[in-house]
C-alpha cells in the first residue's frame, strides 16, 4: 500500500534528520513546478500535485538513502539543484513526490590545474565556481545566461550550453567524469580520462538524463586558461535573416573558432539595442591566445564583409552589451513584478536543425504562430550555437495574457506555440530541444523527436529506473493524449 | 473632450551598466552612449496612467485625447510608434540629436512653446524627473511658463468631469486625493510596479504605421545652436554617498538554523540584559 504523505514525510525524518527534511506549504507549493509554468508561477496558483517534502541532501549516502526508500516504496523523486529549470524538469507530477535538493552539495573538490580539470559537488553553483577559477586565470569556458542561478548537477543533467560554445562546445564536450546514484542505490563513478575506447560513452547515460535515470552527485570538467585581455568583438547589421545564416555557416565552413557566433532577427535585435534601425544583427567574439583572437578576428570579417546587405558597427556595442546579458535572482524578481502589471509574458524555445533547413524552421514557425496565436507582441529569435553542420535557432515570444486565468493561459497560448515550433522542427527533421532538455512539456513530442531510436531510449529508462520513480513524466510522458498532446 | 498631452524622455538604462564599470569611474562619468534607451520610469508611468484614465473615462461619459511629446533623437520615434499603436491621437518628436542634460530651463522652454503653438490642452502628464539626471524641475518651470497649476508626486488620475480631474498624490506621510480643475500639469512620482502596457504586434501593424509630427526647435522661435542660451549649471562631478554598513553573512542550512544562530550570537546577550 502506497505511503501517505506523513509516514514519508516521518520516514525521510528518521534518515536524514528533520532539519534536512522541509515540509513548509510555501517551499512545497514553489517546489511542485518550474519556469514552464512561469504565469501560474509569478500569480502564486499552483496547478500540479504538492510534493510530500523538499530533502536537502549533504552526501552521496543521503541521495542513496532517499533515492532507494522512494524505490522500495514507489515515490516518485524530482532531483533538483539550482531551481532554473524552464522546460518542466521539475513539476512533481504525482502526489506526494520527493524534491531531492542537491544545492547543499556546494564543495568544490579539487581543481586540478597539472591535468585542468576541476571537480565539485552537484551544488556547486557555476558562478561561484567560475569566479573562484577567473581569479586564478581558469575557466570552465561555460556561461549560460543562467550562469548566476545554476548549479553544476542541474547543467549537466539537463545538456546545458553556455554562451561561448562555438570555442568551449557544450556540458558534454567538458565532462570529463561523474559520480551518480541510481534508483536501487548502485553508486557509479566514471573515472577522469582524457579519452577511452573501452565499448559506449556511458558518460552520456548520465548527461542529459533530466533527473530521469539517476542523481548526479559529482562532476569533473575541463579547465581553460583564461585571457580575457585578448578577446576581440565584432558586430554587424545584416538585411536578410537568410543571408545572415549563410554568413554564419561560411565563418563555420571556413573553420574559424569563434566563441561566440550569433545572429539575431530585427524584432529579437531591438529589445536588446536600439543602433540596428530594426534590422538583424550578427555578432562574433574570438577567445584565446593573442595571436589566434586577431587571426580568427580577421578572417571572420573577411567572411562576412563577402555577404550582401552587411554593415559593420563597433565593437564597443557588442562588447558592453554582452557584460550586462546574464540573468539572476533580481531579473527574474523584476520580471515577475513587470509580468503581474502588464499582463504580458516573454518566453523562449530552443531548437537545431541542419543548414539547409534552419531557415526554414525559424521562417515558418514564426509566421504560423503570428497566424494562430493570437495577442503576440513580439515574435522573433537568434541563433546562438553553431556547428559545422548546422545551428540551433532560439525562439523568442512574447503576449499579452487577455481574457483567462493564469490557469488557463497554458492551453491557450504557451503551448500552443510550443507545439507548432515541434511541428514545424519535426516536419523538417530538426532536433526540438537544443539546450533546455525536453523536460515534461516537450516530452510529449519525444516519438517523433527520437523515431525508431526512441527503443534505446525506453529501454534506458526501464533498465535503470524499473520502478519509473525518477522523475515521472520527464523525457516520457506519464498521460499521453494522441489526439491533443498539447492540452495538459 | 478632455485632450492630454503626455510628455516623455528617453534614456540610458542604467541598470544594463555592469558593475565593474560603475565602480573602474569613481566620478561616475560612465559613458552611456553605448547603452539601450528606456522611457525614463517616471514618464512611462504617467503614459500608463493616461492610458488607464483613457480606460475609465467612457464610464464617466468624458470623452478623452491622448497625445504624445517627446524632445530628442530619431531613435525615440520607436516610443512614439508604440503610443500609436496603444492608441494615441497625435505624437510629436522635437527633433533634437544633441544629449541635453541639467538644463531643465530649456526643456521647459520648449515645451511652452511647442504648447503656445499648438492645439489646447486641458492636461499634461510629465514623471517629476528624467531618470538620468534628477533636475525634478521641469513641470514646475512648465508649469510657471504656461501659468498653470502643477501637482507633484502624483499617483492615480481618475476621471471627473469636463472641467475636472481627481488626482491623488502624495504627500510627506500618506496619499492626498484632490479636484483638481483643468487646465494644470500632473507632475508624476513614485508609482510602484507601473509599467507601460505592450501593443500587440496587430496593433502595430493596423495603428503604429501612422505619420508622426516632427518639428524642428527652431521653428519653435528657439535657436539650433543654443546661442545666447547656456544652462545655468554644468556637471562638474557626481559622488556616491556611502550608504554600505559593516555586516556578516550568516551561514546555516536554512532559515531556522540561521535565526538560531543570529539569536545566539547577536541577540541573547541583549536580550538577557
Ligand atoms: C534566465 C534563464 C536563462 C537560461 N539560460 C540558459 C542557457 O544559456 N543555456 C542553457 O543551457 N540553459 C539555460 N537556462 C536553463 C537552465 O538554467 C539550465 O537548464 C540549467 O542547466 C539548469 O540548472 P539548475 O542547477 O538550475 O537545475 P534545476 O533547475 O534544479 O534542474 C534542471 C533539471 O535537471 C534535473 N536535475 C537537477 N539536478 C540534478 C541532479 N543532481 N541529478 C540529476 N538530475 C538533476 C532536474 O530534475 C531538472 O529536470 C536558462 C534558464 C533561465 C531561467
Amino acid at each position: 500500500m502506497a505511503l501517505s504523505r506523513e509516514q514519508i514525510q516521518e520516514e525521510l525524518k528518521k534518515a536524514l534528520g528533520a532539519e534536512q527534511v522541509v515540509t513548509d506549504e510555501t517551499v512545497l507549493k514553489e517546489s511542485s513546478l518550474d519556469r514552464y509554468r512561469k504565469f501560474e508561477q509569478v500569480h502564486e496558483i499552483y496547478t500540479q500535485p504538492i510534493p510530500a517534502a523538499v530533502v536537502y541532501v549533504k552526501s552521496t549516502e543521503d541521495v542513496k538513502s532517499v533515492l532507494t526508500f522512494a524505490n522500495a516504496n514507489g515515490i516518485n523523486v524530482v532531483p533538483r539543484t539550482g531551481h532554473s529549470a524552464i522546460e518542466g524538469g521539475l513539476e512533481t507530477a504525482k502526489e506526494n513526490s520527493i524534491v531531492v535538493d542537491g544545492s547543499t552539495m556546494n564543495k568544490v573538490l579539487k581543481i586540478d590545474k597539472e591535468n585542468m580539470q576541476v571537480t565539485c559537488q552537484c551544488g556547486v553553483p557555476l558562478q561561484d565556481l567560475d569566479d573562484m577559477l577567473r581569479e586564478q586565470g581558469y575557466t570552465t569556458g561555460h556561461s549560460p545566461q543562467s550562469k548566476p542561478l545554476a548549479q553544476m548537477g542541474g547543467l549537466v543533467a539537463t545538456r546545458s550550453i553556455g554562451q561561448f560554445s562555438t570555442l568551449y562546445g557544450g556540458i558534454e564536450d567538458m565532462v570529463v567524469g561523474l559520480e551518480a546514484v541510481f534508483p536501487n542505490g548502485e553508486v557509479c563513478r566514471i573515472k577522469n580520462v582524457p579519452r577511452r575506447s573501452v565499448g559506449p560513452d556511458i558518460r552520456h547515460i548520465i548527461i542529459g538524463n533530466e533527473g530521469a535515470l539517476c542523481y548526479i552527485t559529482e562532476v569533473t570538467v575541463k579547465l581553460f586558461k583564461y585571457q580575457p585581455e585578448n578577446n576581440v568583438f565584432l558586430g554587424y547589421t545584416i538585411e536578410d535573416m537568410k543571408k545572415g545564416f549563410e554568413a554564419l555557416r561560411a565563418v563555420m565552413v571556413e573553420g574559424y573558432k569563434p566563441s561566440i557566433a550569433r545572429l539575431y532577427d530585427g524584432p529579437d535585435a531591438s529589445q536588446h539595442w536600439d543602433w540596428n534601425e530594426d534590422k538583424n544583427v550578427l555578432i562574433f567574439m574570438a577567445e584565446g591566445p593573442a595571436a589566434v583572437t586577431k587571426a580568427t578576428a580577421e578572417g571572420i570579417d573577411a567572411v562576412v564583409k563577402t555577404f550582401e546587405g552587411v554593415k559593420a558597427v563597433d565593437p564597443k556595442l557588442i562588447e558592453k552589451w554582452f557584460g550586462g546579458l546574464n540573468w539572476g535572482a533580481e531579473q527574474i524578481a523584476e520580471e515577475k513584478l513587470e509580468i503581474l502589471a502588464t499582463d504580458n509574458i516573454g518566453i523562449t524555445t530552443e531548437v537545431s536543425g541542419c543548414w539547409d533547413c534552419i531557415y526554414d524552421i525559424y521562417k515558418n514557425a514564426c509566421d504560423r504562430i503570428m497566424k494562430e496565436v493570437p495577442d503576440m507582441t513580439l515574435m522573433g529569435g537568434h541563433s546562438s550555437h553553431s556547428y559545422m553542420n548546422g545551428t540551433n535557432m532560439y525562439f523568442v515570444y512574447y503576449y499579452n495574457v487577455v481574457d483567462c486565468t493564469p490557469e488557463e493561459e497554458m492551453n491557450k497560448y504557451h503551448n500552443q506555440i510550443n507545439r507548432i515550433i515541434c511541428e514545424e522542427v519535426i516536419k523538417y527533421g530538426g532536433s526540438i530541444a537544443h539546450h533546455h532538455g525536453l523536460g515534461k512539456a516537450r516530452a510529449h513530442y519525444v516519438w517523433q523527436e527520437y523515431g525508431s531510436s526512441f527503443y534505446m531510449l525506453e529501454t534506458l529508462k526501464k533498465a535503470f529506473d524499473p520502478n519509473g520513480i525518477m522523475n515521472m513524466g520527464t523525457l516520457i510522458p506519464i498521460k499521453h493524449d494522441d489526439k491533443n498532446p498539447w492540452i495538459f | 473632450m478632455i485632450r492630454i498631452l503626455g510628455s516623455f524622455k528617453v534614456v540610458p538604462d542604467l541598470d544594463q551598466i555592469s558593475e565593474e564599470e560603475w565602480a573602474s569611474d569613481p566620478a561616475n562619468r560612465i559613458d552611456t552612449s553605448y547603452v539601450k534607451k528606456i522611457l525614463s520610469c517616471y514618464d512611462e508611468s504617467g503614459l500608463e496612467m493616461m492610458l488607464k484614465f483613457s480606460d475609465e473615462s467612457g464610464d464617466f461619459g468624458v470623452p478623452v485625447q491622448l497625445d504624445a511629446v517627446t524632445i530628442g533623437r530619431k531613435m525615440n520615434e520607436n516610443y512614439l510608434k508604440t503610443l500609436y499603436a496603444l492608441g494615441f491621437t497625435e505624437a510629436t518628436r522635437i527633433e533634437c540629436e544633441k544629449e541635453i542634460q541639467f538644463w531643465p530651463e530649456w526643456t521647459a522652454g520648449i515645451l511652452s512653446e511647442f504648447m503656445n503653438q499648438t492645439e489646447r490642452y486641458d492636461l499634461v502628464v510629465m514623471g517629476n524627473r528624467s531618470a538620468d539626471e534628477e533636475n525634478g524641475k521641469v513641470p514646475f518651470l512648465l508649469a510657471e511658463e504656461l501659468g498653470w497649476p502643477c501637482i507633484s508626486q502624483v499617483v492615480e488620475i481618475i476621471p471627473e468631469d469636463e472641467a475636472h480631474v481627481k488626482v491623488r498624490y502624495e504627500v510627506d506621510n500618506g496619499y492626498c486625493t484632490s479636484v483638481v480643475q483643468l487646465p494644470c500639469i500632473l507632475s508624476i512620482g513614485d508609482v510602484p510596479c507601473s509599467f507601460l502596457r505592450v501593443p500587440t504586434l496587430k496593433d502595430r501593424m493596423q495603428k503604429g504605421k501612422k505619420e508622426i509630427h516632427r518639428v524642428k526647435i527652431e521653428d519653435l522661435g528657439i535657436s539650433e545652436t543654443f546661442e545666447g542660451l547656456q544652462p545655468d549649471l554644468s556637471l562638474v562631478n557626481l559622488e556616491v554617498i556611502d550608504q554600505s554598513r559593516p555586516g556578516v553573512i550568516l551561514d546555516g542550512m536554512n532559515a531556522e538554523e540561521k535565526a538560531e544562530k543570529l539569536y545566539q550570537t547577536y541577540l541573547k546577550g541583549r536580550v538577557e540584559l
